[in-house]
């Protein structure tokens, strides 16, 4: 893997670190050196402004080894922490990561956790050293930590609970509102879903994921670990689908379920019937600005493997607009890149786009820039305006190049803070709809 | 005092060792001072640790502020990923000075596993040239973390190889976090670098043509030169340290005549070489600077004095008062600062009427919390304690003014929340000063916070003693914020962590001193 410049992405820990921090009650605890809490913390701090959380940022417990511990191991360091983290922290489980330097050092996590006397709340190991992966990687190996490690194998299932999988938060910044969003939406045709990282949930919540009979990964690389352990270890099938965003989607998403869960489906077309009739009346009023101004768009999206699917659907299936070019900007093997063509392939596309996998920021300009006709003198070319540009704060200069609009939907996002914000299912179709428009509107 | 440097060494010492600075203590004023002196504050250390920076992250500041250079972070691309809102701020406060900055450009190398195995030396060479090539930069800061500092990669080597391909200047900057507990050691590594890497002095005929012997007004003209340089004080500015504070000293040093420079930060390194076209070094911030000075002392001749922080009436006044002492401007000095005393004194009387009595806590970097904690004194409020994120000899003096003035309260040294919210829970002040990252835990305590340093406000100087003065004021106006979060949200921490002392886990500390609060 090459250089990057100004990564979207973190390390294995900093996405274990933005996993932990959003379940709840967890308190984790680093074997690590004193700034990979801290600065990890800002890291995914740039996920829209996501807070530390209950135990974040210089709560973390964290065994700071320096240099004594390099030399002379760092076991009875962490030993002690771990037990002081029991006496002063307040959680109902307690997580071990690990990071690069304490990996490169060697120390026995798994002997110290043994020698720690039995705590009342549970402790697991979950070995997140730096270098392995990346912060998608980080979240996908908590989540099988937790499958493997903590939460109970129930033989019976819940023919109706799902468990939501696949969005990383910070580094897929809408990740509660779009969970929140996608569970309302299976509400509609009477299944619950466990989303491990909204804010409701609790840690009987995470234990009861077991009882689920069906895993649903919304991204088609980040995550799958996860559901091959549960799917091993606590039988639990599951399915890959697009993150849903907008009408078309969340309808297909919805039945795609309802067919695999054996739900009824006229039941189901019913219930999600009366959704699309309120989706389209809101629709309904928005249609007479776009239709006096000419809103439609090119577009480039920008984004990880999980979301630049989801977004360039919703601009060409559902709007209308004519994405040209998908930049997928986290790191992947040449199989994952294989799974995500196919997965573009399996698409039809009104205007079928480039795609294009590209870490390196530089790059993705130099791409639009070196290639299209516009960046001729020439006077008549095929140019790319209007120009909607959806990436990371990091890609507006993109969208000034290009002379274009820009919306900030991807890792880095420094322009917005995220809430609840969501452009997932029936909301957040509507939701994405409101900023492209205002995006064009928000000079008058 | 303790501040042994030796700048012909390839790596600086960290702070702990250097000076002796402290990371660890909890106790009084009286204590921390004792401590201090006697030496046994560097003996304290703790059972339990929380994460907080590492040295590499505060590397980044000074790198990513010289003008239109590009940052390297050498390692996994963990330590590469926490620079996304430097390039805001490095815009929006250049702009504000000024000085039209790139934005925030770097690199990480990214290291994988196997490049752990054979070692980085390659990728990082190939980003050297990658960065150079792309963006034709001043500089090229190299930061060098855990990873590659445990198995020991030699960067000089690469970096020495990498220079003669490219034509910005690279600077080697040895900052593995787990080398230095007090991360403020990061300064001395920046400037160790810079140091060794850049020049100091003008060029001839590339910063200025000679004076020709020959030309009948070549006395005259070489002696307005050397007037003109005797007059001159160069200050050091830092991350911390806003467009607006540097206008408020500058305009207070100019108006007693004299001419000002401030480096390194927003500068070129081709600007550096006029840091020797001064009389006086001075520093806002000896945390940031004294290695620095020190060297410009030895390798230069040039003097230094670490004043004070100019903060409040008092230390403002003694920060001028000392300059315009070495310049011979005394009389110059008195009159202005007892104008402008006396203009801030009338206006910070309304606002004394509405904070009068409230009490603050106030937690960061130990010169600038001190000498916040005094204007904090200065306007009425009622200070309960302080927390300084390390400490050493150095802070002896100001917190001896502190302890007369405000009186022997609690001061801890510590960047760890569960210390901090114990505090908060025994102290319960009404509101508090502190560094960015620490707020986030007194909000949710419910003290509101503001930040110790905000670069879009002034803080230093009168006018930045009013500023603040306000935003001490506004915000104690309305704490609904944090009045509602801490009704609604629970803090990490289990009940009888708070009947414990908040110093319960820090060792080497005399047993009374735990007792203390």
């Amino acid at each position: 893997m090459s250089f990057i410049e100004r990564p979207r992405f973190s390390c294995m820990l900093g996405g274990a670190l933005a996993t932990l921090t959003s379940l709840p009650r967890v308190i984790p605890i680093i074997h690590g050196a004193q700034g990979c809490g801290g600065q990890l913390t800002n890291s995914y701090a740039y996920g829209g402004y996501l807070g530390v959380g209950y135990c974040g940022g210089a709560s973390l417990p964290s065994s700071n080894v320096s240099e004594r511990e390099i030399i002379f191991g760092g076991a009875d360091r962490l030993k002690k922490e771990i037990e002081a983290a029991y006496e002063v922290m307040d959680g109902d489980l307690f997580v071990v990561v690990t990071s690069c330097m304490t990996d490169l050092i060697g120390d026995d996590v798994e002997a110290v956790l043994n020698e720690v006397e039995k705590p009342d709340s549970p402790l697991v190991y979950i070995d997140t050293g730096g270098f392995k992966g990346n912060s998608y990687y980080g979240y996908d190996i908590v989540i099988q930590g937790l499958f493997e490690q903590f939460i109970p194998v129930q033989e019976e299932k819940d023919p109706k609970l799902v468990n939501l999988l696949g969005l990383v938060p910070a580094y897929d910044p809408f990740f509660r509102g779009d969970l929140e969003e996608v569970r309302r939406i299976l509400s509609l045709i009477g299944v619950k879903a466990t989303t491990f990282l909204t804010p409701d949930q609790t840690i009987e919540d995470v234990k009861n994921a077991g009882k689920a009979s069906l895993n649903i990964l919304l991204s088609p690389v980040h995550g799958l670990k996860a559901v091959e352990s549960a799917k091993n270890i606590h039988g639990i099938d599951y399915i890959v689908e697009n993150l849903p965003i907008g009408s078309n989607a969340s309808v297909k998403f919805a039945l795609d379920v309802a067919e695999k869960l054996g739900i009824d489906r006229e039941f189901a077309e019913k219930a999600l019937q009366k959704e699309v009739d309120r989706y389209y009346q809101y629709v309904d009023r928005a249609t007479d600005v776009i239709a006096d101004t000419d809103f439609q768009n090119y577009a480039v999206v920008i984004n990880n493997s999980t979301e630049a699917l989801p977004y360039t659907l919703f601009l060409d299936n559902e709007i209308g607009w004519l994405p040209e070019y998908v930049f997928i900007t986290d790191e992947l093997n040449d199989k994952q890149k294989q799974l995500i063509r196919d997965r573009f392939e399996a698409e039809s596309f009104e205007n079928p786009p480039e795609l294009v996998f590209e870490t390196d920021t530089f790059k993705i300009q130099q791409h639009i820039t070196q290639n299209r006709p516009q960046f001729l003198s020439d006077t008549y070319n095929d140019t790319l305006d209007p120009v909607f540009v959806l990436g990371s704060t990091i890609d507006r200069k993109l969208a000034e190049v290009l002379g274009g609009k820009y919306l900030n939907t991807s890792f880095p996002v420094i322009s917005r803070i995220i809430i609840n914000h969501t452009y997932a299912g029936f909301n957040g179709g509507l939701a994405l709809l409101e900023d492209l428009i205002t995006g064009q509107v928000s000079g008058r | 005092m303790k501040f042994d440097v030796n700048f012909d060494v390839q790596v600086p010492n960290p702070r702990e060792r250097q000076r002796a600075t402290a990371y660890a203590f909890g106790g009084c004023t009286s204590d921390l001072r004792k401590g201090s002196c006697a030496g046994c504050l560097g003996r304290c250390d703790r059972n339990f640790t929380q994460a907080m920076f590492c040295q590499m992250g505060v590397s980044t500041l000074i790198s990513f502020s010289t003008k239109d250079s590009v940052v390297i972070m050498h390692g996994p691309v963990g330590c590469g990923s926490q620079s996304h809102g430097v390039d805001f701020s490095i815009k929006q406060f250049g702009a504000a000075r000024g000085v039209k900055m790139e934005g925030a450009r770097w690199f990480s190398t990214n290291l994988n596993e196997s490049d752990v195995i054979r070692g980085g030396n390659e990728k990082l060479y190939d980003t050297i040239i990658e960065a150079d090539r792309r963006f034709h930069p001043t500089a090229i800061f190299v930061c060098n973390t855990c990873a590659p500092g445990v198995i020991g990669d030699d960067i000089e080597s690469v970096v020495d190889q990498a220079q003669k391909q490219v034509t910005a200047t690279i600077v080697p900057l040895h900052c593995p976090g787990f080398s230095a507990k007090v991360f403020s050691s990061a300064y001395d590594v920046v400037y160790h670098g810079i140091m060794h890497r850049f020049k100091f002095e003008p060029k001839k005929y590339i910063d200025y043509t000679p004076f020709d012997e020959t030309d009948p007004d070549y006395e005259l003209k070489k002696l307005a030169h050397e007037r003109k340089k005797s007059r001159t004080v160069n200050l050091y500015n830092a991350w911390s340290i806003g467009p607006g504070d540097e206008k408020e000293i500058r305009r207070l040093l100019e108006a007693i005549g004299l001419n000002v420079n401030i480096f390194v930060e927003f500068k070129e390194p081709d600007d550096w070489r006029f840091i020797t076209e001064a009389a006086l070094n001075v520093s806002f911030c000896h945390v940031h600077d004294v290695y620095f000075l020190e060297y410009l002392k030895r390798e230069f001749n040039i003097p230094y004095i670490l004043p004070t922080i100019p903060i409040g009436t008092d230390q403002t006044k003694k920060f001028v008062t000392a300059i315009a002492e070495f310049f011979g401007l005394e009389k110059e000095a008195e009159k202005l600062l007892r104008h402008e005393e006396e203009k801030l004194r009338k206006a910070l009387e309304p606002i004394r009427r509405n904070v009068e009595g409230k009490k603050v806590l106030i937690s960061g970097g130990f010169l600038r919390i001190g000498a916040t904690g005094l204007l904090a004194n200065e306007i009425g409020l009622k200070v309960v304690g302080f927390r300084n994120f390390n400490y050493d000899e150095f802070g002896d003096l100001l917190f001896g003014e502190i302890q007369e003035k405000i009186g022997d309260v609690q001061n801890s040294v510590s960047t760890q929340a569960n210390e901090l919210v114990n505090m908060v829970y025994k102290l319960k002040p009404d509101i508090a000063i502190s560094h960015p990252s620490v707020g986030v835990w007194l909000v949710k305590s419910g003290v509101p916070s503001l930040t110790l340093f905000a670069q879009r406000f002034t803080y230093f100087g009168f006018t930045g003693a009013y500023s603040l003065a306000r935003r001490i004021e506004r915000t104690l106006k309305n704490k609904a914020y944090s009045r509602n979060l801490a009704a609604h949200t629970r803090l990490p921490y289990q009940e009888q962590w708070y009947g414990k002392s908040p110093y319960h886990y820090i060792t080497g500390m005399p047993d009374t001193d735990k007792e203390a609060l």
